[in-house]
């Protein structure tokens, strides 16, 4: 084939640029600023924080008709005052700017220094919320992957037979995929906030009429029992594939063996399906260590830290204005996550047979 | 596959049923108590409206509509992903095309550099991102988020696109060329169509991630006009925490796009997502 640079420089320029700028900027400016104080009250971040960490943090250091002034360009960028009001605010020019970082400055808000591995010693020796945030997310990440697997391959098994209205009871178990996951968490909070209460008056079972969302050992499970029923079905669309891909040839070997039932399940269809054993783990693997939104609408990671995941704390940090400290942790899991799914890649696939 | 007895038979279709039940219960709760007014949602969840069924459900639902301002969010939700995924498409397959056709060092280090974006988590750029869509002034604006999107998406396209083209034989393209074809006439009449599967797979999978995705817009999108559907459900639960009559409606009205599409798609969205995992 014939070689032209300009061809494939043009081709791949905007690709390149769009990576250049939105992915690979970015993410080596991440190490710099994990090793930075960055707390987001640089002016071109005005508005970008909760309106409640403005509250706390700048007013008690302002007076009345500075607060007025502050509020007046602030509350352009507040969605929910301007939801509520209708109320929009002027412009901001450079002048007013200007004036505005000065109020950050005079609380010590605005400003960027380098502050080494600070925010990594603090993670590991003094953040207490931080050991709670990584055991439960290791908790979770654990027993998501395996009920999502477990659940997954049963459904596959089941659907994997040629009877009539398996394609309807696929789409049905496929479902909950098709809905955002944020959309997903607020149905369940209705479901075991409202719903439970409901069943107890009804049928007076003790096991349901109990705090699914606000008890610090329940509220766990909860979050996990959404997760699987959001994504069991997609786990079952990998295993269903992988069980179709399958050559009836090889069962109806093992059929004339006299391999059947549980055993041909163990010896002939689990070692043919290894590769898809390796893709659906690294899928729920690198998703439940990655799980926010299901937390952030069901218990907003409550009570206390308790349903809090990794990333709903990074959240959280870059929330509460730690934007540093919250992008140490944001290079930390993908150090985590490298680890884990380099380790579970080496393994299974060792594990896979080739026919 | 195993010819089953007609009791097991019967046994199948019951479990699978009380399966389908289990998925589909708590969508069907939340949505009878569409039609009932606020005070009967707080006082029983689980019963039926003794009022008038579908006035209530208009009350809410029209008030969800206007109070989310639905056609509009549902507008920018849709310039969003038909404008992320289509620039997608185009932008993905260029590359991918001819990083596998001019087999060079260069070409090699750049789908690893592609290539290793795929496991760096989200969070671990977002700070940064959002400071530097600041200084392009990509915050608040569709067309800022399409482009971030597609910064997001083309590692996973391009993964994609490049295994599918080294399947494709190059004879096609070498007749083309010896007629005198340019590169670019060759790309888009010849290629591009040939990648038509791979492409179907990537607006499924692009398509369910882009519509559903909450934390980049949450990030990105700050002002209520460029508001998506799932931001537009999350503020509603902010402001509106006690009007569950309201909430309700407002998570109806996001899933219906998705649900309906799904109802025509289903077939293709499942076998997508399918050949999306296997590759």
């Amino acid at each position: 084939m014939r070689r032209n640079p300009v061809t494939f420089w043009l081709f791949l320029l905007p690709a390149l640029a769009l990576y250049g700028l939105f992915f690979l900027s970015p993410f080596l400016q991440g190490f710099y600023y994990s090793m930075t104080d960055w707390n987001g009250w640089s002016a071109d971040l005005i508005g970008t924080l909760p309106t409640e960490t403005v509250e706390e943090t700048l007013f008690p250091a302002l007076s009345e008709a500075e607060r007025q002034d502050f509020l007046a360009y602030y509350r352009q960028y507040d969605d929910d005052f301007r939801l509520r009001t209708g109320i929009g605010a002027p412009e901001r020019t450079p002048g007013d700017e200007r004036r505005l970082i000065g109020y950050f400055e005079r609380v010590g808000l605005a400003g960027i220094r380098f502050i080494g591995f600070d925010n990594f010693l603090e993670i590991f020796t003094k953040d207490q919320r931080f050991v709670t945030v990584l055991s439960f997310s290791l908790w979770f990440t654990v027993f998501n992957v395996i009920f999502l697997n477990a659940a997954g391959l049963g459904l596959a098994l089941l659907l994997d037979r040629a009877l009539k209205g398996r394609n309807l009871f696929r789409s049905l178990y496929f479902l909950p995929n098709i809905l955002g996951l944020i959309i997903v968490g607020y149905i369940w909070v209705f479901v075991l906030r409202d719903g439970t209460a409901a069943l107890y008056r009804a049928t007076g079972w003790e096991w349901v009429n109990i705090p699914w969302l606000t008890d610090n050992i329940i509220a766990p499970w909860s979050v996990l029992l959404v997760s699987v029923w959001q994504g069991a079905g997609y786990i079952m669309v990998i295993y269903l594939a992988g069980l179709q891909s399958i050559g009836k040839d090889v069962l109806e070997a093992a059929a004339i063996d006299g391999t059947m039932g549980w055993r041909r399940f163990v010896y002939i269809i689990f070692p043919l399906l290894m590769p898809s054993v390796t893709v659906a783990f690294f899928i729920t693997i690198t998703n439940s260590l990655k799980t926010f939104e299901i937390m952030y609408a069901l218990t907003r990671g409550g009570p206390g830290a308790a349903t809090t995941s990794y990333v709903l704390n990074i959240f959280t940090s870059y929330a509460g204005n730690r934007f540093g400290y919250a992008t140490a942790q944001g290079i930390l899991l993908l150090a985590v996550i490298m680890v884990i799914t380099g380790f579970q890649l080496s393994v299974l696939k060792k594990k896979e047979v080739e026919l | 596959m195993t010819v089953e007895s007609p009791r097991g038979r019967v046994l199948w279709y019951l479990g699978a049923s009380l399966l389908a039940l289990i998925f589909f219960f708590p969508l069907l709760l939340a949505f009878m108590n569409l039609f009932k007014a606020n005070p009967e949602i707080v006082a029983d969840f689980g019963a039926w409206t003794r009022g008038d069924a579908l006035a209530n459900a208009w009350t809410n639902l029209s008030q969800a509509w206007i109070e989310t301002n639905f056609p509009l969010a549902f507008l920018n939700t849709l310039i969003i992903a038909v404008g992320a995924i289509s620039g997608l498409v185009v932008m993905s397959s260029m590359a991918a095309y001819v990083m596998v056709r001019y087999n060079t060092k260069i070409a090699w280090v750049l789908f690893l550099l592609f290539a290793f974006a795929m496991i760096v988590p989200f969070q671990a750029i977002m700070m940064p991102l959002v400071r530097t869509a600041r200084d392009f002034g990509a915050l608040s604006n569709l067309g800022g988020i399409i482009l971030i999107y597609m910064a997001l998406g083309a590692p996973f396209s391009i993964f994609l696109y490049h295994g599918f083209i080294k399947t494709i034989p190059l004879e096609l393209e070498e007749a083309a060329m010896i007629e005198g074809a340019s590169d670019l006439r060759i790309f888009f009449r010849l290629i591009l169509p040939l990648l038509q599967p791979i492409t179907a797979t990537l607006i499924i999978l692009h398509s369910l991630w882009i519509w559903n995705d909450f934390l980049l817009p949450l990030l990105i999108l700050q002002r209520p006009e460029v508001r998506t559907l799932q931001l537009a459900v999350n503020s509603f639960f902010g402001v509106f925490g006690t009007e569950y009559g309201k909430a309700l409606a407002a998570l109806f009205l996001a899933s219906v796009p998705m649900v309906l599409l799904y109802a025509f798609l289903q077939r293709y969205i499942i076998r997508g997502v399918a050949a999306g995992s296997i590759k």
